[in-house]
């Protein structure tokens, strides 16, 4: 029954969202009382695979060259942000091999405005 | 100076803009296949991009919830764990065109035998669905195989789909390969395509000899998928070969394509779907086995003549175990295809070559396409070549039964010698028509069986070198004529004139 899990987690973080901090550990006791009444208590596993997989849906991975000041990295996200879709969250990481730029991925876009790639191209066009 | 402009321009004209591209990571690498995470709007049959080490090429084959499923067209091991796939756009492909004719290529259009870079103009989908039923044709124009068994008793026409199947050690290769060396000379020459999947290099490089040596290359593509491909390559090689065939079928032309085996096709996509975990139904074969040919054979075709009148014709190759036609493949094509020709194991080691097993054989539609001088002379061969049948078990006796058996008996044997052709000697059709007529009109009943072959060659000869003008008018009319039958019989008494004396 994959299917069942992946509704009870959906319904989890569905209820989650944008609850406080106090409100959502309520959520999760009474969620894993209903789990237990229910039987359902082997799927947990599964249900939290599927947590995982809806919060890193709402993850960008922002790859840059060098630490960028506070400043920049907020204007470079909120012009991704409506590129980007559901993503609310996004990972810095460092990355000297791009050069310069950035590269901003999620699970299913790649928006590549890095040095390296540029680079790439024009070797691309002249070789 | 000219280089520094050159390059300037080249600069200024790039994109310096980021780009968005829809994006999946592989999770996983087996085998010639991946599956993918991401890649959320990727379609079935689309090329995909793994950037990896190398950039390799692969095809979404397997959609789902969320992951996608891709054979890949390279090496694997470039390949790894996390590596960035991008989409395309791109519905598989593979260049076609009249630049491919006398090349080898493999099943994605790039060129093996070392003869440059192709410069193709366009390019036919891997996957396609046939012509519709108002855009086809009955079929009636014949496709001469030059083998004589086939053409008079079972005779192919062009847009038909005939089934080659026989044991491991029968010649359905071979005969295959006779049919391409037939074409050079015919009218209305179609453009022959030789699908290999899963031979030998040594094997193919031994084809590709043989129709080099006989000038057959010149109307002829090579589409290669050798044992030592990943099976991806075997799987898309029929199509490739069925893509190029379409090119010239479209273009009104007629084409020949002939995928050898698909056995091996069949071996192929088995693997690939349990490597992609598809569910394993009758001898591990996945759920679509019978689609996977039906969708090919159904690309062959003769077209209307809004349409342009093209036609492709298929020749499928399927091995079978042991002569049983019976087993899961074969009857899967035999009921796709208009007919087969049966190669048996036992006429070949009785040294019947080719070893058609008339009895067994058939063709659907082949005999709507046949020329009236064949049809005229076939329907006697078949009937006494049935009564020869019946009464071959009493081939021992010979000598205790009454007259007129003995002569059909003696008939017969000499109708099955002369029906014997050696490999790589395929008839032009008027001598096929010439040797017939000779037998079915009891020329050769006096003759020794041993003698035969050689009276067959001096027919030929004789009508050759002294008869041309009869030969030409049989090619010309493709029909016989009350003259052109006194002519026949006239040129016969003396073409044969040496054994009359030797006879009775």
């Amino acid at each position: 029954m994959e299917n069942e899990a992946k509704i009870f987690g959906k319904a989890l973080a569905a209820a989650l969202e944008g609850k406080e901090e106090e409100r959502q550990k309520e959520i999760v006791r009474n969620f894993l009382q209903v789990a237990v009444a229910k039987k359902k208590e082997h799927l947990l596993p599964k249900i939290l695979k599927e947590m995982e997989a809806i919060s890193k849906e709402k993850e960008a991975v922002l790859i840059l060259a060098r630490d960028m000041g506070e400043e920049e990295v907020e204007a470079i996200k909120s012009r991704l942000k409506p590129e980007l879709g559901k993503v609310d969250k996004f990972k810095i990481q460092i990355d000297k091999s791009i050069i310069g730029g950035f590269k901003a991925k999620t699970n299913n876009v790649l928006i590549d405005s890095s040095i390296k790639t540029l680079i790439g191209s024009i070797r691309k066009k002249l070789v | 100076m000219e280089i520094l402009d050159y390059l300037k321009k080249e600069i200024e004209n790039l994109d310096f803009s980021s780009q968005k591209e829809e994006v999946g990571q592989v999770i996983e690498v087996k085998d010639g296949t991946a599956k993918i995470s991401g890649l959320l709007d990727v379609c079935s049959m689309e090329i995909i991009k793994f950037e990896g080490e190398e950039e390799t090429l692969g095809i979404a084959l397997s959609l789902e919830e969320s992951e996608v499923g891709a054979i890949i067209l390279g090496k694997d091991s470039k390949i790894k764990q996390g590596d960035i796939v991008k989409r395309t756009g791109k519905v598989a492909s593979v260049p076609v065109g009249e630049e491919m004719i006398g090349r080898v290529i493999d099943p994605l259009g790039r060129p093996l035998d070392g003869k440059g870079k192709i410069n193709f103009k366009d390019s036919g989908l891997i996957e396609k669905i046939g012509p519709s039923v108002i855009e086809r044709e009955p079929v009636d124009y014949p496709l001469h195989t030059g083998i004589k068994i086939v053409d008079s008793l079972i005779p192919i026409g062009r847009g038909q789909r005939e089934l080659l199947s026989g044991d491991r050690i029968s010649t359905k290769s071979s005969l295959a390969i006779d049919v391409i060396l037939n074409q050079k000379n015919e009218a209305k020459r179609p453009v022959c395509i030789y699908v290999a999947i899963g031979q030998k290099r040594s094997k193919l490089a031994r084809t590709i000899e043989i129709l080099e040596k006989n000038g057959a290359m010149e109307y002829t593509i090579v589409v290669a998928a050798t044992s030592s491909d990943p099976a991806p390559f075997w799987y898309l090689a029929p199509y490739c070969g069925a893509a190029q065939g379409e090119y010239f079928m479209n273009a009104g032309k007629d084409a020949l394509v002939i995928y050898d085996d698909l056995t091996k096709h069949a071996w192929a996509w088995r693997e690939v779907a349990l490597i992609l975990r598809r569910p394993p139904g009758r001898e591990a074969y996945p759920g679509d086995i019978f689609y996977l040919h039906s969708r090919l054979l159904e690309r062959a075709a003769r077209l209307s003549k809004e349409k342009g009148g093209g036609s492709l014709t298929a020749l499928p190759i399927i091995e079978t175990q042991g002569g049983d036609i019976t087993a899961y493949i074969p009857t899967n094509v035999i009921s796709i295809t208009d007919g087969q020709l049966f190669f048996d194991a036992g006429l070949y080691l009785k040294g019947q070559r080719p070893e058609v097993n008339v009895g067994l054989s058939v063709s659907r539609v082949g005999s709507a396409a046949q020329t009236k001088a064949m049809k005229k002379i076939s329907s006697t061969l078949k009937l006494e070549l049935a009564q020869f049948k019946e009464l071959e078990a009493f081939l021992e006796f010979a000598e205790e039964v009454d007259q007129e058996t003995k002569e059909k008996i003696q008939r017969g044997q000499r109708m099955m010698m002369l029906l014997r052709q050696e490999e790589r000697a395929p008839l032009p059709f008027e001598k096929e028509v010439l040797v017939i007529f000779a037998a079915v009109k009891g020329w050769l009943d006096k003759i020794e069986l041993s003698q035969v072959k050689q009276a067959e060659n001096d027919i030929i000869e004789y009508f050759e070198s002294i008869k041309p003008g009869v030969l030409k008018e049989i090619k010309e009319s493709r029909d016989i004529s009350t003259e052109l039958r006194s002519e026949l019989e006239k040129g016969l008494r003396e073409a044969l004139q040496k054994y009359e004396v030797k006879g009775n």
